[in-house]
């Protein structure tokens, strides 16, 4: 027998699996090279985000991703302000931001229900994550009236709005069904000793492959976006941390992912509480000039990055969209190097990779 | 769960073991996939009827494919379903595998479960060919993506009736989620214009001999709708409403339409053809019904007309001012 097998991850994974295709060799019981390959899923994002006007590519450019819309929408519009120098009301980025964090809760219990599913947890478990995921999800539809692929956004601020004050009751204490799935998650999830050490990226590991998102500040990166350079949105106005951990294994970016989702938390709190007053949407809507710019935004699963060129009928000329799972997708072959083939779902898993936002 | 049809009692025997379905996924956002894991805690919940995934196309009692279907993907789709049991039902959920929607015009997207062969009124693109014909679903699941009650209930039913529902029983649940109103419309085409997923299309219903009263049909094709509501707020009329409510489940994607018929009428001045004016709009409008002879003129006859009844300018001006004060606005 060659001491090189090449092994595939079938891009149809068991149940629901997404189809993206991960190859390895493996040399001596050991992973020796990963490739991915692309190609399965693509659909051309960028290519038809030309033919279209700039309102479908909102709804467009919104499809990229069903876990995590709203960031694609807000890097969009993000990007177009800025070219059209308008300042969006302060309500509007309140809501913008609180879409946002709802979301990020919802995006990182993907993972965690992942990981439960992988390490065949108690049904109860697995039940209480999704629950709270559904929660996560109630909530999207209370505020926008959508579970999924929710049409928030628009050039100039937003579309939907927080109206009755006892939506904004509901949303706050539905904000206590998160306490439970995420204690039994730490409790029993992230107890077993197999997590420990696995998949381990060092921090220059992390620098050097441009990692983003949860997986860089599992390595002890303080990256994030919704800090840096001052913020966007609603963020420079709320109080929140940024939790890292220098450990850089698979247990420290599910910790990281459940801080964060506390820390989403906490934001919601905030924003539901101190939801300033004002216009949904600069009033008259804003004159969107032609040029270049780029903007970027914090995704659940990292830094999401638009370049684009308007042309004078405000057709998009030229976009480049860079999504968090392309960033980390160098990260994530050097985590798989050395694991033992047993373990490389469960490392897979934990740095979370997307297909949609990947093959656009 | 409310589910039409003979087989809603929950000590069917048919429920003592879970239903297993095995999932196709093509591709797509992501949000199906989403809606779909969903089904998990569904039939958790469940008294009755429950289901599971199984990961061996053998052993699945039920196929169900969401997602943009890409050619790569489609070899693949092509060659599990080789290895189905031939009993199996087929289930399509999602805009994307049922109407291409936004992807189609791509150009690599092989596409949607149902083809234009069958006279498919999503194919408002002629040029759109689909060369999918093996996988024709029992049974379709709107909606972008669709709820998970929907989903649910479309597996229900496969699985309870294998898909042999009565015509009026599988109609007892069907309802539209967009609400037409014609008697509103003014055919001014805002709404086709500003549809993302080509899924309104305004067409003269059929060739208008001499002395005929001629008609504009309005389409509105709920499988290859995503709910973005652009539409809704453009329509300067309102008579388009996403209501959110009622179910999109269908036996054949045909039925996913929505029609709207609006009459044409000759210009009293010109003779061509126009829309009729919506006079119950227009008296919302204006409070008031104008002179009838005004509301059978074509929009250049109209404008025509008004430029010598007006005379001047500086006239029209004065008229416009008073109509202001008049209205307060
Ligand atoms: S139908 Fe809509 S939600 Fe489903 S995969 Fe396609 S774009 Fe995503
Ligand atoms: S909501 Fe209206 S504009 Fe949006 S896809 Fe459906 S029909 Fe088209
Ligand atoms: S539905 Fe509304 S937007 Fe569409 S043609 Fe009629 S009036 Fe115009």
């Amino acid at each position: 027998m060659s001491p090189t097998s090449r092994l595939p991850l079938d891009p149809y994974l068991p149940a629901i699996g997404s189809p993206l295709t991960i190859e390895y060799d493996l040399q001596h019981g050991r992973v020796s090279q990963v490739r991915v390959s692309l190609g399965y899923a693509q659909r051309g994002i960028e290519h038809l985000a030309k033919k279209q006007n700039i309102w479908q590519n909102l709804i467009l450019l919104q499809r990229i991703c069903g876990i995590c819309p709203i960031s694609h929408t807000l890097c969009f519009c993000q990007t177009l302000e800025s070219l059209a120098k308008v300042q969006i009301p302060r309500r509007a980025a309140y809501l913008r931001t609180l879409v946002a964090e709802i979301e990020r809760i919802q995006s990182h219990l993907l993972p965690l229900i992942c990981l439960a599913a992988h390490l065949n947890a108690s049904s109860s478990c697995l039940r209480l994550l999704f629950e709270a995921r559904e929660a996560a999800a109630a909530m999207l539809c209370l505020l926008t009236g959508k579970r999924v692929n929710y049409d928030v956004n628009q050039i100039g601020g937003v579309r939907v709005d927080l109206k009755k004050a006892e939506v904004a009751q509901t949303m706050l204490s539905m904000l206590g069904s998160f306490d439970r799935p995420l204690d039994e998650a730490r409790g029993s999830l992230l107890r077993h000793e197999r997590l420990k050490g696995l998949g381990f990226l060092s921090s220059q590991a992390a620098e050097s492959s441009l990692a983003t998102g949860p997986v860089a500040r599992a390595s002890g990166l303080a990256r994030d976006l919704r800090k840096e350079g001052g913020g966007y949105a609603a963020y420079p106005e709320l109080k929140f941390q940024i939790p890292t951990s220098s450990r850089g294994d698979v247990l420290a970016r599910y910790e990281i992912r459940i801080l964060e989702i506390i820390e989403s938390i906490r934001m919601i709190r905030q924003i539901l509480s101190s939801l300033p007053q004002g216009k949904l949407s600069v009033d008259p809507p804003p004159l969107l000039l032609p040029g270049q710019a780029a903007g970027s935004v914090e995704a659940p699963r990292g830094e999401n990055h638009y370049q684009l060129t308007l042309s004078a009928h405000l057709q998009i000329e030229q976009i480049k969209i860079t999504t968090p799972t392309e960033y980390n997708l160098e990260a994530l072959k050097m985590m798989l190097m050395d694991a033992q083939p047993e373990d490389v779902p469960l490392i897979v898993a934990s740095a979370d990779p997307c297909y949609a936002c990947l093959e656009r | 769960m409310n589910v039409a049809g003979e087989c809603s009692s929950p000590n069917d025997p048919r429920y003592s073991q879970p239903y297993s379905v095995f999932v196709f996924n093509a591709g797509g956002c992501g949000g199906c996939e989403f809606e779909v894991l969903s089904l998990f805690l569904h039939s958790q919940q469940s008294e009755g009827f429950r289901c599971k995934f199984v990961s061996q196309p053998e052993s699945a009692d039920l196929i169900l494919l969401f997602g943009s279907l890409k050619r790569e993907a489609y070899q693949v789709l092509k060659a599990f379903l080789l290895r189905f049991n031939p009993t199996c039902q087929r289930l399509a959920v999602g805009a994307c595998a049922i109407a291409g929607t936004l992807f189609k015009s791509a150009g690599w997207i092989a596409a949607p479960c149902a083809g234009t062969a069958q006279g498919l009124p999503h194919a408002f693109d002629s040029s759109w060919q689909n060369p999918i014909q093996e996988f024709s679903p029992n049974l379709y699941v709107a909606g972008c993506p669709p709820t998970p009650e929907d989903i649910w209930q479309g597996l229900h039913r496969l699985a309870c009736c294998s898909g042999r529902l009565s015509a009026e029983a599988a109609r007892g649940v069907e309802t539209n989620r967009i609400e037409f109103h014609s008697e509103l419309c003014l055919g001014c085409g805002l709404c086709q214009q500003i549809c993302p997923a080509q899924a309104i299309r305004l067409s003269i219903a059929q060739e208008l001999a001499v002395g005929e009263a001629g008609s504009i049909l309005v389409e509105f094709n709920q499988a290859a709708c995503l709910f973005c509501s652009l539409c809704e707020q453009l329509c300067p009329t309102g008579c388009l409403k996403l209501r959110g409510s009622g179910t999109l489940i269908r036996q054949r994607p045909q039925e996913f339409v929505v029609r709207g018929c609006l009459s044409l009428v000759r210009c009293l001045n010109c003779q061509g053809w126009m829309v009729a004016m919506p006079k119950d709009f227009i008296k919302q409008t204006l409070g008031s019904l104008p002179d009838q002879r005004w509301l059978e003129l074509c929009p250049t006859c109209r404008k025509i007309a008004s430029a010598r009844y007006l005379k001047t300018a500086a006239e029209g001006l004065q008229h416009l001012h008073q109509l202001i004060q008049e209205r307060g606005c």
